[in-house]
């Protein structure tokens, strides 16, 4: 025996005698309580502690009469491999040693009743009293009821970014006196890899005030396959959720933990693996969306809700045109769900809000709009006018396509998706609001505010048409130019100049003047700048008018760029693309992109407060990755979008 | 550079390209694998490629990197995983059993049978097939839908019909009430036990809203038993709400696979035949497509 290890045998007989001589400490939760596969008359409780005890939930009706009880064997035990005991019940993949995960089943409830509950250690209780412990059971399949559900993609960070978009919610439903009903995520929840300790910190510890009063529905996204396994049901992910194979909350068995339905009252939940299943239209997963979704009647249900990871569309971080997991579930499983009368697709994946016009079979690749679009206005009844449906589930009347992978992940935009009607880079969720034949869709941003909005009804019977030419995101034709392309613009470069260079008194009589666009290499630039080798940054400003500040609602910066950039409005950063830190002689992390001779457009309205009627000043400073590359483009114009 | 320090940086370089998207990933992960070619780096660019659909690059840059560390078990699945998508039965079935070498757990030995299977299936083998089958179910009994479906399609091929049919309801007492259903009747009528298979039909059809998968099976059914009138209202309910449903650009495979189904037992040879070429169009696996075409070479 080496003496390291005759010193840590000493340390271990020392350390056990001791804790058989103090007083017991008190158990507390780690992780939890959070709920799980809620029914119209059962819910999971979950959670975790470091010691053993005696697990007791106690709930009631009320908080102060919590009369009832779940123990003994209602609750299973869970630990990892060398301690689990229970051979009803798999053993956890990894968690801290000495963690027992604790899993009780409340039977016997009513359906559609808030209940209140308790966690205690025999008698002790171990959740606090003084905040709100509770769980609604569903309402019975088929039953008429409102649902309120928040989405969320994309959010495992653990930054503050995510507990903005949090905490936005929590805000927005205490204003308008909300409570959610259902919590769904479409992945990445656990960056990076999706390992137990980043579900603790990035999900559970983040949102433990939401998860312990309402149910998260996952779908496994590709950072939780980085350590969870969709074929075996083993890892992180799987330890953390219980999620229904054989049925429990509706539709059909799906004999898999990673892909699953559930019915909401009058709504349909299909939750499908992305990731790491055969996405083929004959395999195993695509036979089963099928049978589901054949034995979904309109009886009992009026929308199908389809949710899982990667976008069938999307010019966001990520480009669904090219991309392998992405082109299969546009092209082998989006023909299943349009043929059975989906109503909205809800993803994630690409880190970007995007949001599409009413559409049906647009399976090609590259994705076309044409005859695609049965309506190409914004579905608002503010603006445009709701998407219209027949009622009931017909096929082939219209999905709405949602990309909600702003949850907290920093955001990227590579183009716009001809069926995207709203392309939004802020961070934020998505709430959906049923109320019997209407839909309701909002994205709140992590300011608190309403970026989008948009509504199905299913009132009338429609006859859908396709149209020829539908609304394109990229070719704002019916615009009227602000700043035209190849216009005048004061430019300065070589060095960086004062940090007041964006205020709007600041002379720039010193600098140069020349046409857009600004750079070298790629023939593309009218301005050529020589800064090749030699630096890699370019400033230009100018004046404007706006005839009208409100006008800024309606404008768009439309911008050929290689490789970032910042934009000022009247002094105010008012945007920016690829920079991911500070600005000036102090921006940072800036990413690469080609300009490719197109210009690329961003919607300047979550800006328009920076607006004025009159003169106004744009500046904009872009940036190379490095002096040393071999292009560089500047171009940016300004377009008044007047349809 | 010290080979610590070679890993830790190529562990730093992937998680920072964790989030990108595969083309910007390749792009940044180039530069890198120019300078130092780690295998983990190689491996990241494999995944990249593999998500960008290029098969073949990415089988490159796995196979360089296997080179270096020919025992990462992670690495030889997705190689594998690869071979199949480049229809290379032969490679990943080599790497399937290099990964049954390295493999310790039960759970994962059973799945790498089961890609065993797979690639004898591709390679129109069922015999060893099927054997691969029975050794995932040697390691766990209970196995997974799919291997029950795999199993029995083995099973068919080599006229195992009575094998077929006991698996099947094996697979239907663990996962009760899934899709193992519809394989279970398909084997009902393929060995003539018409009247069991028509008892769980008419059971069924109830709960559907979409029926014509099922009233083909209750049509093939009632014309085995000779009940010509009613297996045509069956048929021409089915083709109905088929056509109903149907993207004539882009159509869902099994919808597709049901209309050729549909026509051939209305004895609509052409326009079964024309189906079957669009099923084939879209690349419908042999299991789907293998009784029609039989079946149209018959007749």
């Amino acid at each position: 025996m080496t003496l390291y290890s005759q010193v840590r045998a000493l340390l271990l007989v020392l350390c056990s005698f001791g804790s058989l001589l103090a007083p017991s400490s008190a158990a507390t939760i780690e992780r939890g309580p959070y709920l799980q596969l809620a029914t119209e008359n059962s819910i999971r409780i979950v959670w975790r502690t470091q010691k053993k005890i005696t697990p007791i939930v106690r709930y009631g009706l009320t908080a102060n009469d919590l009369n009832m009880l779940c123990s003994g064997d209602s609750i299973d035990l869970r630990q990892t491999e060398k301690s689990h005991q229970s051979t009803t019940t798999k053993p956890l993949f990894t968690a801290p040693k000495g963690t027992i995960q604790f899993e009780a089943t409340v039977t016997k409830l009513q359906p559609d009743t808030r209940y209140h509950y308790a966690i205690y250690d025999g008698d002790k209780r171990l959740t606090p009293a003084d905040q709100p412990f509770t769980f609604r059971t569903h309402p019975e399949p088929g039953t008429k009821r409102d649902a309120y559900i928040w989405v969320v993609g994309d959010s495992g960070t653990g930054d503050k970014n995510q507990k903005q978009v949090h905490q936005a919610l929590i805000d927005f439903n205490k204003k308008n006196n909300l409570t959610l009903d259902l919590y769904l995520h479409v992945g990445d929840m656990a960056y990076t890899k999706g390992k137990d300790n980043e579900f603790q910190k990035n999900f559970f510890a983040i949102y433990q005030s939401t998860l312990r009063n309402t149910v998260c529905w996952p779908s496994m996204g590709n950072h939780e396959g980085a350590t969870s396994n969709g074929k075996t049901g083993t890892g992180p992910y799987y330890d953390a959720y219980i999620t229904p194979t054989k049925a429990e909350a509706g539709g059909v068995p799906s004999g898999n933990e990673s892909y699953y339905s559930f019915d909401y009252g009058r709504i349909h939940f299909v939750v499908l693996n992305s990731h790491d299943l055969d996405r083929r239209p004959a395999a195993t997963m695509a036979q089963w969306l099928r049978e589901d979704l054949a034995k979904t009647s309109p009886k009992k249900t009026d929308w199908i809700i389809a949710y899982w990871h990667h976008p069938p569309y999307t010019k966001g971080s990520h480009d669904s045109d090219k991309e392998h997991q992405l082109i299969e579930m546009r092209e082998h499983i989006m023909p299943i769900l349009e043929s059975n009368g989906v109503d909205l697709v809800l993803t994630g994946h690409s880190h970007i809000y995007e949001r599409s016009m009413l559409m049906d079979g647009a399976y090609e690749t590259p994705t076309v709009a044409e005859n695609k679009i049965l309506d190409d206005g914004d579905g608002d009844e503010k603006g445009d006018g709701a998407y219209q449906k027949s009622p009931g589930l017909p096929p082939n009347q219209g999905t709405v396509q949602i990309v909600t992978g702003h949850g907290g992940k920093k955001m990227k935009r590579r183009g716009y998706s001809p069926v995207m009607r709203r392309s939004l880079l802020q961070f934020g969720s998505t709430l959906i609001n049923v109320k019997g034949s209407e839909l309701r869709v909002s994205m709140l941003n992590a300011n608190g505010k309403i970026a989008d909005q948009f509504q199905i009804h299913k009132k009338q019977p429609v006859q859908p048409t396709r149209i020829a030419k539908p609304w394109q995101p990229g070719t704002i034709k019916v615009g009227k130019p602000i700043i035209p392309k190849n216009a005048l613009w004061k430019y300065h470069t070589f060095s960086h100049p004062a940090a007041n260079w964006i205020d709007p008194n600041f002379s720039v009589a010193q600098w140069k003047e020349g046409k857009a666009g600004f750079g070298y290499g790629d023939n593309d630039d009218t301005t050529q700048l020589a800064i090749n080798g030699k630096f890699s940054s370019v400033y230009i400003r100018r004046d404007f008018t706006l005839a009208n500040a409100g006008d800024a609602q309606d404008l768009w910066l439309s911008i050929s760029y290689d490789d970032a950039f910042i934009v000022y409005i009247n002094g105010k950063e008012a945007l920016r693309s690829g920079v991911g830190k500070g600005n000036g002689a102090d921006a940072s992390k800036i990413e690469s992109h080609e300009a490719e001779g197109k210009f690329e457009l961003f919607h300047l309205a979550p800006s328009a407060k920076l607006f004025k009627t009159g003169k106004n000043v744009i500046a904009i400073e872009g940036h190379n990755t490095k002096v040393k590359s071999s292009d560089f483009t500047l171009h940016p114009t300004l377009l008044l979008k007047t349809r | 550079m010290p080979p610590k320090l070679v890993i830790l940086l190529s562990c730093l370089i992937c998680h920072t390209y964790a989030h990108e998207s595969p083309s910007h990933s390749i792009e940044l992960l180039d530069q890198h694998i120019e300078e130092s070619p780690t295998p983990a780096l190689l491996f990241q660019r494999a995944m990249a490629y593999k998500a960008l659909g290029k098969m073949n690059h990415a089988a490159a840059d796995l196979t360089l990197a296997l080179k270096e560390q020919p025992n990462q078990l992670e690495w030889l699945l997705e190689h594998c995983h690869i071979e199949f998508a480049r229809n290379r039965a032969d490679s990943a079935l080599r790497t399937a059993n290099k990964c049954l070498k390295l493999a310790k757990e039960n759970n994962q030995r059973a799945d790498i049978h089961i890609l065993r299977a797979q690639a004898h299936q591709l390679n129109g083998k069922p015999k060893p097939s099927l054997h691969a089958c029975q050794l995932a179910f040697k390691e766990v009994p209970d196995g997974k839908i799919n291997w029950f479906l795999l199993r029995a399609e083995n099973q068919y091929l080599l006229g195992l019909h009575k094998e077929r049919i006991h698996g099947l309801k094996a697979g239907l007492k663990i996962y009760p009430e899934t899709i193992l259903k519809p394989h279970y009747v398909d084997a009902l009528i393929d060995v003539g036990q018409y009247k069991h298979a028509l008892t769980i039909i008419e059971k069924e059809l109830p709960s559907l809203r979409w029926q014509a998968h099922w009233q083909v099976k209750k049509a093939q059914v009632l014309i085995a038993l000779n009940r010509q009138k009613e297996a045509q209202v069956s048929l021409q309910g089915a083709l109905q709400e088929i056509n109903q449903r149907l993207n004539p650009s882009q159509p869902d495979i099994l919808l597709l696979a049901d209309r050729a189904h549909t026509e051939l037992l209305m004895g609509k040879k052409a326009e079964s035949k024309a189906t079957l070429l669009q099923l084939r169009k879209h690349r419908a696996p042999s299991w789907l497509i293998s009784r029609i075409q039989v079946q149209l070479a018959d007749k």
